[in-house]
């Protein structure tokens, strides 16, 4: 019986520190909760997106199957704070067409095709160098332990959605990284949920070898 | 039934009171503490250290609803270390050796639980660090977690041993 209740003594002492640090955290770091979930404001994850010719706003890649998230939404409302500044050619009658968070590889491949619009990877290094989207960096959430922030941070662009991808199916990395980027002000993002297997299965472009920046450099 | 009361009472369940430090056995507590003392502090520094990372971690078995997951990844590095530095110190060892033991036993459901569920899932039980099991969760994880138990077990059984405050405080 003293052994039980010793275990239940830790246990509580255990108990008290975590909650402990929980409210220390929840008092200095508001901007950073932790979590585990993607929260997005309406419109925060959508990005008005230019279609590279041939194609038009409304071409079934850009607004047909695969985009859970997407909507017909207005530019530039909410949190896409850069979104008005990139639709389509004004004065144009068809609205302009909005990826929503998840999208599929012909979504993310006429992104690619765009030019402009950066692809992160967030699988394991190894699998980075074995061959990852052309283009693509290395970023992944075990890069922003210890308070440190990656290098790659320094070479995004806030105001424009990132795509993010990892190996497919189950894995949550992109979710993760999603998570990890709006602790930085990031707003915009795209998650290619078929991951790289399936862009490199799609015959599109892929490269081998280190991220041109090194994401265990801090800033 | 028999042999389990004889291992108890030859092995010092009473002697665990007062330590088994007195008995040639005793001495092979110490290491056994040590280790998983340690292990468990350097798991919970490194844990308590990336808060998010580990919410990920556990959030990756599938196992408990977000709010659950936050709970867990603030108290359980605590617990760890806590835990962890009273066996170290022999501080209540058969107390925290038992809570060490609970603990590893409820990772161990979730591991086999990610097992037999066929997902691919990193363990983050030591942080950035991975050792001795490597990559995601397998097999290796499994043994790696019954022998720790099998180490509190031991303790849980045998008392203290020697250098521990917990003989110390008895004298």
């Amino acid at each position: 019986m003293r052994l039980l209740n010793r275990m239940l003594v830790i246990v509580s002492i255990g108990l008290a520190l975590g909650v402990g640090q929980s409210m220390f955290h929840h008092l200095y770091a508001p901007d950073r909760p932790i979590r585990t979930e993607v929260r997005l404001g309406p419109v925060a994850a959508m990005g008005p997106v230019t279609p590279a010719a041939p194609l038009s706003p409304t071409s079934p890649e850009l607004t047909g199957t695969g985009s859970s998230d997407a909507a017909p939404t207005p530019a530039g409302g909410g949190g896409g704070a850069a979104g008005s500044g990139t639709g389509a050619p004004a004065g144009a009658a068809a609205p302009a067409a909005v990826l929503g968070l998840d999208i599929s590889i012909p979504q993310a491949f006429v992104l690619f095709q765009q030019g402009g619009i950066m692809f992160l990877d967030a699988r394991r290094k190894d699998e980075f160098e074995a061959g990852h989207v052309d283009g693509a960096l290395l970023l992944s959430t075990e890069h922003f332990g210890r308070g440190t922030i990656p290098a790659t941070i320094g070479v995004l662009d806030k105001t424009q959605p990132v795509v993010i991808y990892c190996g497919g199916g189950a894995c949550d990395a992109s979710k993760n990284l999603v998570i990890m980027l709006q602790n930085f002000g990031f707003t915009r993002f795209h998650i290619m949920t078929d991951g790289f297997p399936a862009w490199q299965a799609a015959g599109h472009p892929v490269a081998t070898g280190p991220s041109p920046i090194d994401p265990e450099e801090g800033m | 039934m028999s042999v389990l009361s004889s291992v108890t009472s030859s092995s010092g369940v009473v002697g665990g009171r007062d330590g088994a430090g007195g008995r040639p056995m005793g001495w092979l507590v110490l290491p056994l503490r040590l280790l998983l003392g340690g292990l468990f502090v350097f798991a919970g520094v490194m844990k308590v250290q990336d808060t998010q990372n580990f919410a990920f971690a556990v959030h990756g078995f599938k196992l408990m609803p977000e709010h659950l997951v936050v709970l867990a990844a603030f108290v359980l590095p605590w617990l760890e270390m806590v835990a962890g530095a009273m066996l170290v110190l022999g501080i209540w060892t058969r107390a925290s050796a038992g809570v060490i033991g609970l603990m590893t036993l409820g990772f161990l459901g979730g591991i086999i639980s990610v097992i037999v569920r066929g997902m691919d899932v990193k363990c983050s039980c030591f942080g950035k660090f991975e050792f001795p099991c490597e990559g995601a969760i397998g097999y290796c994880h499994v043994v790696r977690n019954a022998v720790m138990i099998a180490m509190a077990g031991v303790i849980v059984l045998w008392g203290p041993g020697p250098l521990a405050i917990d003989r110390e405080s008895t004298k």
